[in-house]
């Protein structure tokens, strides 16, 4: 089963913002970003384009599916 | 290559209150009101539903609109009807047997505005993460 991967936390140490910030701009909870970066939470796809066109990148590029063996 | 975008808005996000807090009063409350009804002689039922009502009221001041807290909500919605439902259906059969007295029904009601609410705070535990700030 794939597993869910985000890259939010590296796009947040390149621009150095806080997960507070974050929530701030995107309208969450910083509990809902928590739970995005550790992977247990699928985001809606609505989240996950306003957080990809705040770190001016792609969702695919954000979020990725690995294979696990 | 990135493509030159301009710098995005910071919404205007109003300051959100915390709805673990909200919930957990709701459950503190629905809870008091039912030792009340336990323990105190002539119960107000104005009481009763003013608490009901109050509890709606101060829910729904905070904000909802994070999606994670809808889903968390959702999810303690749905055990608590199912819970109800046991417990009415279970309820109505020990009625064709027995007289009920009306106290039951406040039980009934608070009792899942407090199993909501517990589920709800415990759906949306914080993992005890502390703000990071670097990667």
């Amino acid at each position: 089963m794939p597993e869910l991967h985000t890259k939010i936390r590296e796009y947040r140490a390149k621009t150095s913002m806080s997960q507070s910030e974050l929530a701030e701009l995107t309208g969450v909870r910083r509990e809902t970003i928590i739970r995005l970066e550790k992977g247990q939470y699928n985001p809606s796809l609505k989240l996950a384009m306003d957080i990809a066109h705040i770190f001016h990148t792609t969702v695919e590029e954000l979020f990725c599916f690995t294979e696990q063996d | 290559m990135k493509q030159n975008q301009s710098t995005s808005k910071a919404k205007a996000t109003e300051k959100v209150k915390s709805l673990r807090y909200c919930h957990a009063a709701t459950a503190g409350l629905s809870i008091f009101c039912i030792l009340a009804i336990l323990f105190i002689d002539n119960w107000s039922e104005m009481l009763v539903w003013l608490s009901i009502a109050g509890t709606f009221f101060f829910e729904g001041k905070f904000e909802k609109s994070d999606e994670l807290a809808k889903q968390n909500l959702s999810k303690a919605n749905a055990i608590c009807m199912w819970v109800m439902i046991a417990a009415i259906s279970i309820l109505g059969i020990y009625a064709r047997h027995r007289a009920i007295g009306a106290d039951v029904f406040p039980f009934i009601v608070f009792g899942s505005l407090a199993l909501r609410s517990i589920l709800f705070v415990i759906y949306d535990a914080p993992f005890g993460a502390k703000e990071e700030t670097d990667a």
